[in-house]
């Protein structure tokens, strides 16, 4: 860790978690287990950005495009993801605060009152800010930032970027440094549109499961060294 | 066989940064206009290429990453105003390519709104290649000029992705099957930003001048797999 001049190391990272279910297919386990080694991954990611003192981390964890699957499915994985955000306590203790970015009314209210006591409880946790992107679509969340500004139109003169910024759902982030994308898919999927103009970008063939450590230790590098290149 | 070289699959819509002219120039000794003019020979070839599979759209977007800290903007239309002198309006009718600019058409002079007038209007009936130059673009300029547009006019109360889209600089286009950058920087640079947020992005460490038509043949192809293998 040493290895990494401060000055260059990205202050916001987005994930989209790829593969999954191709993990669980190909070593012949059920897709519920794909889901779990990829949360487990996923924590093992939010304890790196703690380490290397990376102050905002985004995944991509369901996408309104999701919502499009064969129910069955779309029900296991929003089950082990609610029993995850259920434990509150391993975000507090690891002094995580947690926000939820997307379309959240489209859960039932039980599961909105999961995602708000997360966000409640964590609210005061200053090691890292988690946004995860739930029934999230980046085309959605300007239309919808689009239609809360026209409720407000008479208070609106002039619309500037930093207006947008204001009815997004990612309102509290800065732009994205760096976005790592897995399962060898080279596409941003209108993920955090807005923030992510800048991004660099890195692809990994591996499936989320497979995400190691040092996996994220080269993406880190990959956008230091260009942060190093251009900073002269 | 060759000129009528039958590829599959052919894409609607590609988008090209044409990022390195500049570097190129460096590399190989030679004054920075020759830079240029060696991209816009390889523009015209990647034009023509375009042209014969039948791609409908193109759409390019002159990016130089060696002007990170001055204004970008400013030296993305200097460029692109170098490739759009360097074609003659004659060439674009003999080859039946319809030019169209997108992006900011405020606070431009007089002179160059009337350039870019002269060059739509007198290919507006060319029905081949339909050929894009982004200029005084950006893409969060582009969603908050939409954004501008749409609250000063009273009558709209609710705003869909299809209307929104209406708005867009970019409006007449369909998104980008492809998103191909230069120049081995691994970043969208705002380019379409609404519109290519699904494209399939491809990053190639060759300079602009050094791109090839065979360059973009294999890309198209390598599309054609990463579709096959989505469809899976």
């Amino acid at each position: 860790m040493e290895n990494f001049d401060r000055r260059n190391i990205p202050k916001h990272i987005g994930i989209i978690m790829d593969g999954n279910r191709k993990w669980a297919k190909e070593n012949n386990k059920n897709i519920s287990e794909g889901y779990l080694q990829g949360q487990q991954v996923f924590d093992e990611v939010c304890l790196y950005c703690l380490e290397m003192r990376i102050p905002y981390l985004t995944t991509f964890a369901f996408s309104l495009e999701n919502l499009k699957r064969s129910n069955d499915e779309i029900r296991a994985l929003l089950d082990l993801l609610f029993e995850r955000l259920r434990d509150k306590q391993w975000f507090i203790e690891n002094n995580i605060r947690v926000y939820f970015a997307g379309v959240i009314s489209l859960f039932t209210k039980d599961e909105q009152r999961i995602l708000q006591d997360l966000s409640t409880s964590t609210s005061k946790c200053d090691g890292l800010s988690v946004t995860i992107a739930l029934n999230y679509d980046g085309h959605e969340e300007i239309v919808n930032a689009l239609n809360q500004a026209i409720k407000q139109r008479g208070l609106i003169k002039v619309v500037t970027k930093d207006t947008i910024e204001r009815y997004l759902y990612t309102s509290h982030l800065p732009p994205l440094d760096l976005i790592i994308r897995t399962a060898n898919i080279q596409r941003l999927t209108r993920f955090l549109l807005w923030k992510s103009s800048y991004a660099e970008c890195v692809f990994f063939e591996k499936y989320w499961p497979d995400f190691k450590k040092e996996d994220f230790l080269k993406a880190i590098n990959d956008y230091e060294k260009r942060e190093r290149r251009y900073g002269k | 066989m060759e000129n009528n070289q039958v590829v599959t699959g052919v894409p609607e819509h590609i988008g090209i940064i044409m990022d390195g002219n500049r570097r190129w120039a460096r590399q190989n000794c030679l004054p920075v206009n020759q830079g240029h003019s060696e991209g816009v020979k390889v523009l015209k070839k990647i034009i023509r290429k375009c042209s014969t599979i039948g791609i409908k759209y193109l759409t390019v977007f002159t990016l130089s990453t060696d002007n990170r800290n001055r204004d970008k903007k400013e030296m993305q239309n200097l460029m692109t105003l170098i490739n759009l002198n360097l074609m003659a309006i004659a060439e674009f009718k003999k080859e039946n390519i319809q030019v169209k600019i997108v992006g900011d058409r405020e606070n431009l002079s007089d002179s160059l709104l009337h350039t870019i007038d002269k060059v739509e209007k007198e290919t507006a009936d060319c029905t081949g290649l339909i050929l894009s130059f982004a200029f005084n673009y950006g893409g969060q300029d582009e969603i908050t000029s939409a954004f501008n547009s749409i609250l000063s006019d009273n009558s709209i109360d609710e705003v869909s992705v299809e209307l929104f889209e209406k708005h867009l600089f970019s409006g007449y286009l369909p998104e980008p099957e492809l998103v191909i950058r230069t120049g081995g920087e691994k970043r969208t640079s705002g380019f379409l930003l609404w519109k290519a947020a699904y494209s399939e992005l491809f990053f190639c460490n060759k300079f602009w001048p050094d791109f090839s038509e065979n360059d973009l043949i294999e890309m198209i192809d390598e599309y054609n797999h990463r579709e096959r293998n989505r469809g899976q």
